[in-house]
């Protein structure tokens, strides 16, 4: 028997792939973008959400300078590996040959992108 | 100063005014640093580590960094704060100060860090400087453990952050963008500085059909200039501060007095509106037009006197005008000048006003002598009256264009060519060349060594009591109106003295070339024309240009000789190119020097030249009267050449060795010319009964004159008398009686060139001494000796070059003009 406040479980099943869609087609239109992100002379726009959500180091930066649309310069950063850094952020998967790897990664764990620095926390965690 | 400067016609257009603040830059950098420190309209905030902000105005981080141009330009908010994780505070901190301030003192343990966010953050003048990162960064490690702030590299840093910008913007530009994710970010690659090119020439004024921009950038405000793409439409829309002032500049034209400065006959017209273009563009208009014009010394000289003075316009004519106006004060805001006006030196003077030119061309002209390399050099043009006549300067101009131009040229022209303005030799030059003189070094080789004015030199050495070997020293106050002439006759060797000398070279092998310089110096010149132009120092000084070329040097002596020989006795056009000297004849004026300075013909051979061609000056007179002179003429000839036989200089000697040999040479051309002149004569005999006594005794005559002359040991008594007793002044003629043919007495001539210029004097001088008595016998003795010595010249004319060729001409004219003469006289 089924109780009458019985709840349905709605979902979505496209959810995450809609959502990931629609970031992507957010952030190439530039829409609603809030965060400048700036390294060796380039720029790229982005939103506080993604970077906050994706990023503890981000997250930290854009609570401490509560900006409407903050410029963040990166310093020593690839303007590739920054690409590529919010092509991974945004769609949780990204294309990065052998050899950009280790300078890929390496920046990855400077700025704490979730998924491909390794926080202390998981090492711990994993340990 | 400046030349007179012709009226300008109110109809010009295009004179625009520039209005210039000389502080504006300056103001405008205070200004922001003013409000950097009190955070007034402050529009970001820059975040660095450790939550430190800095407030700053998005406008200066644009103007020092491209990349913060490109940022911000994309990023139009009201506040923006930037965050810079990991800057330090003091990184940040120096990079403003730098930024709004252009210097900044750093710790040398800095300097790497500093550098590299400066790199980061495209800082002009910082980053991109890839060797001096090296070096710092060597510095700092070879220095690291005894980094001090006292370290002197402390101050190289600093110089090094207040590096040019310019360096940095063409290396941004060379940069360029790879393709960004915004469109609009393209082409700033692209657009992104290149240093002005309107920098290097800051005194540009603005002109109303420059457009604001240009203006802008002509004023050499670093940031802004360079940054076409995001500002340049902005500007063109909405005039800037430049923009106005030139519509000011508009109107105050039209009410200003002081008008300028245009002569119509001057081809400075044709860029006056566009002035503001590079100084480099105005000289190669300029030059551009004169070269136009056909090939001469003047143009030339003048060319080169104007592209100097276009070049030196580098400084800021404007701040000298202020500085005249306001002595006190050159940076009082608002002062008009004229664009045009500096070319009011170069433009064609009115000798008419010179006095009530514009006041801005004044100044602008003595703005030039303030930047000009010595100031004291330029006190005599600005004391001199501008009377057209006291103009020594353009008098020099005149003698050298006058063989160009004739007399119509003199009507044309007070202006004086800016480069005697200028001292081109610096102090050292001076006082080694007055070393070399004391050392025995002859004046002018010093004074073309070292590039001094060798007039300047003569004076200098002649304070220090110095002597020099060579006797041109007294030509320097020979006279007294040769002193004042002094001032202006200084031949700066690198500049106006190139053409000259090279139109003087020219002359060297172009047998009309002689006769024009002898135009330039005829003596029928109205009475009022300036005496330098008869200078004998100045004379001297353009036949010593020409350098030590001994053939042309003979040749012109001959052609000198012989042309003073034809002149005074030719009544009708010669065939060769006298008759262009014909003219009516005033008195005669230029003899004066000649007589003046008699005894300061010491034996140069340039200046026996000199004097030749000071006597050519009488040439013009009628037989009557000169019939009377001619022989006192032939007498100072003779005299002369003795003087000049008896000449020890080493150069003669050569010469003289030349001449003879050539004189062999023509000797047995005369010989051979003689038999030819036998058998012509024999013929003419026939149809001349009257001349026939015999043509032997004609050419043995001529012959024996020849030899005798070569024989005088010293001049005759009455002729030195004749010379010590003249005077500066004007003296008549001796008497008729007086002049006999020259008592042959025993002295080795010096050379063959002048033995022929001698033989026909002598015969000239037997004809007239003659004439009275024996007319047909003169007559045919004469002509024929000169034939024969004229035979002889075109042979020599053949085998020599154009050494001779005067010689010839001048050999011809005088037996053509002697025959008609004499057979005028006689028939």
């Amino acid at each position: 028997m089924m109780s009458s406040d019985q709840q349905f479980f709605l979902k979505w099943n496209d959810f995450q792939t809609n959502m990931v869609t629609s970031f992507r087609h957010l952030r190439d239109e530039k829409s609603f973008t809030d965060v400048t992100l700036a390294c060796e002379g380039q720029t790229c726009k982005a939103h506080k959400m993604v970077l906050s959500a994706c990023s503890p180091y981000f997250k930290a930066l854009l609570e401490e300078n509560p900006s409407k649309h903050p410029i963040i310069i990166l310093k020593d950063v690839s303007y590739i590996h920054l690409q590529a850094i919010l092509e991974f952020m945004y769609a949780g998967e990204v294309n990065v040959s052998q050899e950009q790897l280790p300078a890929f990664l390496k920046t990855a764990d400077r700025l704490k992108v979730k998924g491909l620095a390794e926080t202390p926390s998981s090492i711990k965690r994993e340990g | 100063m400046g030349g007179p400067h012709p009226p300008l016609p109110p109809t010009i257009e295009g004179q625009t005014y520039c209005l210039r603040w000389n502080n504006h830059k300056s103001n405008l950098v205070e200004i922001l640093d003013a409000l950097i420190k009190v955070e007034s309209y402050v529009d970001c905030t820059i975040v660095v580590d450790d939550q430190v902000q800095f407030k700053a105005h998005r406008v200066v981080l644009a103007a020092n960094s491209p990349y913060f141009q490109a940022i911000l330009q994309d990023v139009p908010m009201d506040h923006c704060s930037i965050i810079f994780p990991g800057v330090k505070e003091f990184e940040m901190r120096a990079l403003l100060d730098y930024m709004y301030t252009g210097e900044v003192n750093v710790t040398q343990s800095q300097i790497p860090t500093i550098m590299r966010i400066a790199e980061e953050l495209e800082v002009k003048g910082l980053f991109d400087m890839a060797d001096l990162k090296e070096k710092f960064n060597k510095l700092s490690e070879e220095h690291a453990d005894r980094a001090s702030h006292g370290y002197p590299y402390t101050a190289a840093s600093t110089s090094a952050l207040t590096a040019p910008y310019a360096m940095a913007a063409s290396s941004s530009s060379a940069q360029g963008l790879p393709s960004g994710v915004h469109n609009g970010k393209e082409h700033h690659g692209a657009d992104l500085p290149i240093p002005s090119l309107h920098n290097s020439s800051s005194v540009i004024s603005t002109s109303s059909n420059i457009s604001p921009s240009a203006a802008a950038s002509s004023t050499s405000s670093p940031p802004y200039t360079n940054y076409k793409s995001p500002y340049s439409n902005l500007y063109s829309k909405s005039p800037g501060p430049a923009g106005n002032g030139s519509g000011v500049g508009q109107t105050k034209s039209a009410n200003a007095p002081q008008t300028p400065t245009h002569s119509q006959s001057q081809p400075s017209n044709q860029e006056h509106g566009q002035w503001p273009l590079s100084p480099s563009a105005a000289v190669s208009m300029l030059g551009s037009v004169y070269d136009s014009v056909p090939d001469n010394p003047l143009k030339r000289k003048k060319i080169s006197s104007m592209t100097s003075m276009l070049m030196n316009r580098d400084t800021p004519i404007l701040r000298n005008v202020l500085a005249q106006a306001n002595p006190a004060d050159s940076s009082q805001p608002m002062s008009f000048s004229l664009p045009g006006a500096s070319k009011s030196d170069k433009s064609n003077a009115d000798k008419n006003s010179p006095h009530t030119g514009p006041m801005g061309a004044h100044n602008n002209s003595q703005g030039q002598h303030f930047n000009g390399a010595d100031y004291g050099n330029d006190k005599k043009y600005h004391d001199e009256p501008h009377s057209p006549y006291t103009d020594r300067s353009f008098d020099d101009d005149a003698y050298d264009a006058k063989g160009n131009f004739g007399s119509g040229f003199s009507s044309n022209a007070n202006q004086k060519p800016e480069w005697k303005r200028y001292k081109q030799y610096t102090r050292s030059d001076i006082m080694s060349a007055i070393q070399c003189v004391r050392e025995g070094m002859s004046a002018l080789q010093a004074s073309r060594k070292f590039g001094v004015p060798s007039r300047t030199l003569y004076d200098k050495v002649k304070k220090l009591g110095i002597t020099t070997g060579r006797p041109m020293n007294r030509t320097m106050k020979r006279s007294p109106s040769n002193v004042d002439s002094s001032a202006a006759f200084s031949y700066p060797h690198g500049y106006g003295a190139e053409p000259l000398m090279s139109s003087l070279h020219e002359g060297r092998n172009d047998d009309r070339e002689p006769k024009d310089h002898h135009r330039a110096d005829h003596h029928h010149i109205p009475p009022q024309l300036p005496h330098s132009l008869l200078d004998h120092a100045l004379l001297q000084q353009a036949l010593e240009s020409r350098g030590g070329d001994i053939a042309g040097r003979g040749a012109l002596l001959l052609a000198a000789a012989a042309h003073a020989a034809a002149n005074r006795i030719s009544t009708s056009p010669g065939p060769n190119g006298s008759s262009v000297m014909r003219s009516p004849s005033p008195p005669n004026y230029g003899r004066k020097y000649g007589r003046g300075s008699e005894q300061d013909y010491a034996m140069e051979p340039e200046r026996g030249r000199d004097r030749e061609r000071e006597r050519e000056r009488g040439r013009d007179r009628d037989v009557d009267c000169s019939r009377v002179n001619e022989r006192r003429i032939l007498e100072q000839e003779l005299e002369h050449e003795r003087e000049m036989a008896t000449e020890s200089d080493r150069e003669q000697d050569y010469e003289r060795e030349l001449r003879d040999e050539r004189e062999c040479d023509r000797k047995r051309l005369r010989n051979f010319e003689r038999e030819h002149e036998r058998e012509r004569g024999r013929e003419r005999k026939r149809v001349h009964r009257r001349h026939s006594h015999d043509d032997e005794e004609t050419t043995g005559h001529v012959e024996d004159l020849s030899v005798t002359r070569r024989q005088f040991t010293s001049p005759e008594p009455v002729a030195v008398a004749q010379r010590r007793v003249r005077s500066p002044s004007y003296s008549p003629p001796p008497p008729a009686t007086q002049a006999t043919i020259p008592q042959p007495t025993a002295v080795e001539c010096s050379s063959g060139v002048i033995k022929l210029a001698t033989a026909a004097a002598v015969a000239v001088t037997a004809t007239n001494a003659l004439n009275p008595g024996d007319n047909s016998r003169c007559s045919s003795r004469s002509s024929n000796g000169l034939t024969m010595a004229d035979n002889n010249s075109n042979e020599e004319f053949i085998n020599e070059s154009g050494a001779a060729l005067d010689a010839a001409t001048a050999m011809t004219a005088i037996k053509r003009e002697i025959i008609s003469t004499d057979d005028g006289r006689n028939d």
